[in-house]
């Protein structure tokens, strides 16, 4: 025997383990599939074990005191297999009679779908008893459909909220595509706007799986392996800064009239009122809003759907003579002693720009024209601004950029500098007609009513302010409520003192004679606020209000805004000091 | 330079065979993935495929551009390249968090270090195996060889990856096989190797020290020799329940199930299980592309991956199967037979460590999905998805098909 492998033997050995491995691994496939394979595909037919998702509870929303906002009702949706339809395809005519769906609904759903033939695929949700029990009798006539058990959303509450809270719809292919990955699949309800939405990620929890051995009908044969079954994991419970009965007051006070209510906490930032109008129901949403509905909400010209509060972009009107005053008093270009004179109207040239009394208010200083909304000493104070300090200010103060509040579609409104005036007009051909429109909030400024409640907590607080956020604390897993993070900003660029003197003629427009506030006037609390009165083109002006109270470190903060409602003083003022004064009430009590 | 490569360009007799049998081991591979990916309801996994998809073109252009370089340039970047892949294994060990060390990412892309540390010891191990002048080799060549093997080993055991690790050690044996080996290295290389096995049992390690001893007296070898080896054999019998310890307890519980000590129908015994099922069910003719109940039902786990072989099994039948695996061999034959009659011992080495790779992995991950061996987690080549392994596949037919167009020029 040779001692070494020769080179011409090295081939044929590594060959022969090769086909050494090859015989071992057919004769093992001949043993499985040749042999035994009949044993194996009884075996398999046997385990037609289908494996069904469990939906996971959606987690609780609560208000700030506790009070449930959105909970889950058990509900059932029905199911069908692609597998078994191709298969039995009278059975569609049979499951159309039952449930209602015409037969291309049920077809389209399948193609729309485009899943495999052994998944488990939703035709119909939340079904009621009598469809389910009439599918149970003819169970035998209808192998692979099934129905089972899935929460949907329900409100126990009297309140709308609907722009805070929103709804939830199924997941569609450009969010599956966002998405993919984070156990989101289709069919699969996701939240759609609001706080639904922004925190849908914590809010779903993990769906479980079980596993069910079904017979050749279709039937449950039992639970295949309960071992193997996959517990769902309930969603995460989330507490709003909301305060539910706030939150009431407000809708009530708007009632059918469209506009927008902020409330918020101006020391952590923590929004307690939220309301949106016209508004609409949730609970067709969770039911499955039909596509008849959805259109009927989508084309209405006063847009339901639409959370004005963060996303309407309106004129601020007069409101904003508080940016515009904080711009002069800050550069020096006057203090509250100098005085400017108002005989009801102002001339540029040959243009005529009003004040809203014909018979103008006389010489007056700027906590006068403050109180008053004097329009022509502010004109005359914001063509001493000029155009690029004012857009500095304003911007220092928040606007042409989104609060960051936590809830999507946040625009940003409309700030316009030099460069944006100059693209659109011309250079040279906007002058200072521009200029005294912007100084009294008209013109081609647009604010969302967010920034306003922003402005009116930065001047409330002398300078700083926390980043809205409308979820105060996230529960976890053993019950205790972890707050969120407060941030606070401050305010660079302007000082202590101008804020001081914005808030002293804020007061007097709430606790003085002649004040245009005056319908929000309380006894026994400070209220300072700004009314606002801007013409707009679609009608009747827009009636605004911002405020907050008490004088001396506030405990509240209010922004709303009456959509051709009318005079600020005369429409949005009263609401205002409504609002306030129930919110101190309950302070005490509580 | 360049007229040189243009010269390479028209005198490339492509091994047209040898890319027919890869593009069909590659397009089985797709059918399994495809119809997995259609029987899932999430968007998320049917980009899995085209995922693939993507990875093979980009691996396809690798293989095109080593089919055009110049093979000594993998001789002489070979220690180099050797070097580097143990630089990446150690990146791997302390760049990447948790407890399994297995990939370095790239953004969203994934990357297994170890894949081409594969194709780079070849290379080294080629290079040196390459160099020795007798016919065969003596003890220190045989030793600097395991050397150049072992250090990556040890790196992959720490991720922890025993089944890549184990794949180092086949192409050990078949390149040390085709550089000449005599059978005195062989017999000594088995016997502690046998001692360590054994060495789990009481009763299996004194039967092989008794057969042990009955071959000193069959073959006379002397006293001292007899106690070394003696003494060797029982350090490691008693070192293999330490280690057994090593083993990570998921590792251990696969190999008592494999070994029928333990039987855990819901752990790994049910990957197994179901795999068989699936295959077994497949019966002679399959149930037909996309028509895998076990497949499309998902009883079958990480089908995509190590178990998308039973998808061929469950939807192609034995016939279908032996198709695949007879590919299979007709590549490995094929291989070997560029092996021997490559230009020179460095190419030949190169392509003898390629097949070892492909068979032995070939042999594990089917074996595992018949029950034949236990899980391990080694892909199957061309087959399994994910885009390091296809790379690492790709390469190796990029190397082997350089060296088959260039064979028979001189």
């Amino acid at each position: 025997m040779s001692f070494y492998i020769y080179r011409h033997n090295r081939e044929r050995i590594l060959k022969g383990i090769i086909i050494f491995l090859f015989i071992i691994l057919s004769v093992r496939f001949f043993q499985l599939q040749v042999l035994s394979g009949s044993i194996y595909e009884a075996w398999s037919d046997r385990n037609r074990v289908r494996q069904v998702s469990v939906a996971a509870n959606r987690g609780l929303i609560f208000d700030r005191y506790n009070r449930i906002l959105v909970d889950n009702r058990p509900s059932y949706s029905l199911f069908v297999i692609p597998y078994e339809l191709n298969k039995h395809p009278e059975m569609v005519e049979r499951i159309s009679s039952i449930t209602g769906l015409s037969d291309q609904d049920i077809k389209e759903r399948i193609l729309q779908a485009g899943t495999g033939l052994f998944t488990p695929l939703r035709i119909m949700r939340d079904v009621d008893f009598e469809t389910l029990s009439k599918i149970e009798e003819s169970r035998l006539d209808l192998p692979g459909v099934f129905y089972q058990h899935e929460p949907v959303r329900t409100y126990p509450t009297d309140i709308r909220a609907s722009h805070l809270i929103g709804y939830l719809s199924e997941i569609n292919e450009s969010e599956l595509n966002v998405l993919n990955g984070n156990g989101y699949k289709m069919g699969d309800m996701i939240g759609k706007t609001g706080v639904e939405k922004w925190y849908d990620s914590i809010l779903r929890g993990e769906r479980g799986y079980q596993y069910h051995e079904v017979d050749v009908h279709g039937r449950e044969v039992g639970n295949f392996n309960g071992k193997r079954d996959i517990q769902p994991i309930s969603g995460t419970n989330i507490r709003l800064g909301l305060d539910m009965d706030l939150q009431r007051l407000a809708e009530d006070l708007l009632n059918d009239q469209k506009g927008a209510i902020i409330v918020l906490d101006p020391q952590n930032g923590e929004i307690l009122t939220m309301v949106s109008k016209p508004d609409y129901s949730l609970e067709p949403f969770a039911r499955g809003l039909s596509k008849k509905a959805w259109d009927n909400l989508s084309s209405d010209p006063d847009k339901p759907l639409l959370n004005r509060t963060i996303q309407a972009q309106l004129p601020p009107g007069s409101t904003y003579k508080l940016v515009t005053a904080a711009s002069a008093l800050e550069a020096g270009l006057i203090d509250t002693q100098k005085e400017l004179f108002c005989g009801g109207t102002f001339w540029l040239g040959t243009r005529m720009f009003p004040c809203w009394r014909p018979e103008g208010h006389g010489s007056i200083n700027i906590l006068d024209a403050i109180r008053e909304s004097c329009n022509v000493f502010f004109y005359q104070l914001g063509l001493q601004v000029g155009v690029d300090r004012w857009v500095r200010l304003s911007s220092y103060l928040g606007f042409g950029r989104i609060t960051q509040i936590d809830l999507d579609g946040e625009n940003e409104g409309l700030l316009p500098n030099r460069n944006y005036l100059d693209e659109k007009y011309g250079r040279g051909l906007w002058g200072k007609g521009m200029v005294v429109n912007l100084s009294i909030g008209q013109g081609d400024l647009l604010v969302t009513p967010m920034q306003m409640a922003i402005l009116a907590t930065i001047i409330g607080m002398e300078g700083k302010y926390p980043t809205p956020h409308v979820v105060q604390a996230i529960q976890d897993r053993s019950g205790n409520w972890n707050k969120e993070p407060i941030q606070m900003n401050h305010v660079n660029g302007i000082s202590k003192p101008v804020f001081q003197q914005l808030k002293e003629g804020m007061w007097q427009v709430v606790n003085q004679l002649g004040g245009t506030g005056r319908a929000a006037w309380s006894s026994d609390i400070e209220i300072c606020g700004k009314t606002g009165t801007a013409q707009n083109p679609h009608g009747e002006d827009h009636a605004w209000f911002i405020g907050f109270a008490p004088l001396d470190n506030p405990a509240i903060v209010i922004a709303l805004v009456v959509e051709n409602g009318g005079s600020g003083g005369g429409v949005a003022a009263p609401i205002a000091g409504e609002i306030i004064r129930r919110f101190f009430r309950k302070s005490v009590i509580l | 330079m360049k007229r040189q490569y243009i010269s390479r360009l028209k005198n490339l007799s492509l091994d047209y065979v040898l890319l027919l049998e890869m593009l069909s081991l590659l397009f089985i591979g797709f059918l399994c993935l495809y119809s997995i990916m259609a029987g899932r309801e999430t968007v998320s996994l049917s980009t899995d495929f085209e995922k693939q998809i993507v990875w093979f073109c980009l691996g396809f252009i690798l293989f095109i551009i080593i089919l055009f370089i110049p093979f000594q340039l993998f001789f002489r970047g070979a220690y180099i390249g050797y070097l580097f892949s143990l630089v990446l294994l150690l990146v791997v060990l302390f760049a990447s968090s948790g407890q399994v060390h297995r990939w370095i990412s790239f953004g969203s892309f994934q990357f297994q270090p170890s894949e081409l540390s594969k194709v780079a010891t070849v290379l080294a191990l080629a290079h040196y195996l390459s160099q020795k002048k007798e016919g065969h080799l003596n003890w220190r060549q045989f030793l600097i060889a395991l050397s150049l093997i072992i250090l990556p080993v040890l790196l992959i055991l720490k991720q922890p990856d025993v089944g890549t690790a184990s794949v180092f050690f086949a192409i050990f044996v078949f390149m040390v096989v085709w550089a000449g080996i005599t059978w005195k290295i062989i017999f000594y290389l088995f016997v502690p190797f046998f001692a360590l096995v054994s060495g789990f049992h009481l009763f299996s390690f004194i039967g092989f020290l008794v057969i042990l001893w009955a071959g000193f007296f069959i073959k006379k070898i002397r006293w001292w020799k007899r106690l070394c080896i003696t003494g060797i054999s029982l350090f490691l019998g008693l070192l293999a329940p330490v280690v057994w310890s090593t083993f990570e307890p998921y590792q251990q519980q696969r190999i008592l199930i494999f070994l029928g000590i333990k039987t855990d129908p819901h752990g790994a015994a049910y990957q197994a299980i179901q795999s068989r099922v699936a295959i077994g069910s497949g019966n002679i003719l399959g149930k037909g592309f996309m028509q895998g109940s076990q497949t499309q039902l998902r009883f079958l786990p990480e089908q995509h991956t190590d178990f998308i072989f039973s998808v061929f099994g469950e939807e192609f039948g034995f016939l279908g199967v032996m198709v695949a695996l007879t590919l299979f061999l007709f590549l490995f034959y094929h291989l070997l037979h560029i092996a021997r009659t490559a230009r020179n011992d460095f190419a030949g080495l190169v392509v003898t460590g390629s097949v070892s790779i492909l068979a032995f992995q070939f042999f594990v991950n089917i074996g595992m999905t018949v029950g034949l061996v236990p899980i391990t987690g080694l892909p199957l080549p061309f087959l399994s998805y994910g885009g390091s392994s296809l790379f690492m596949t790709l390469i190796l037919m990029g190397l082997a098909m350089n060296v088959s167009s260039q064979r028979y020029k001189y």
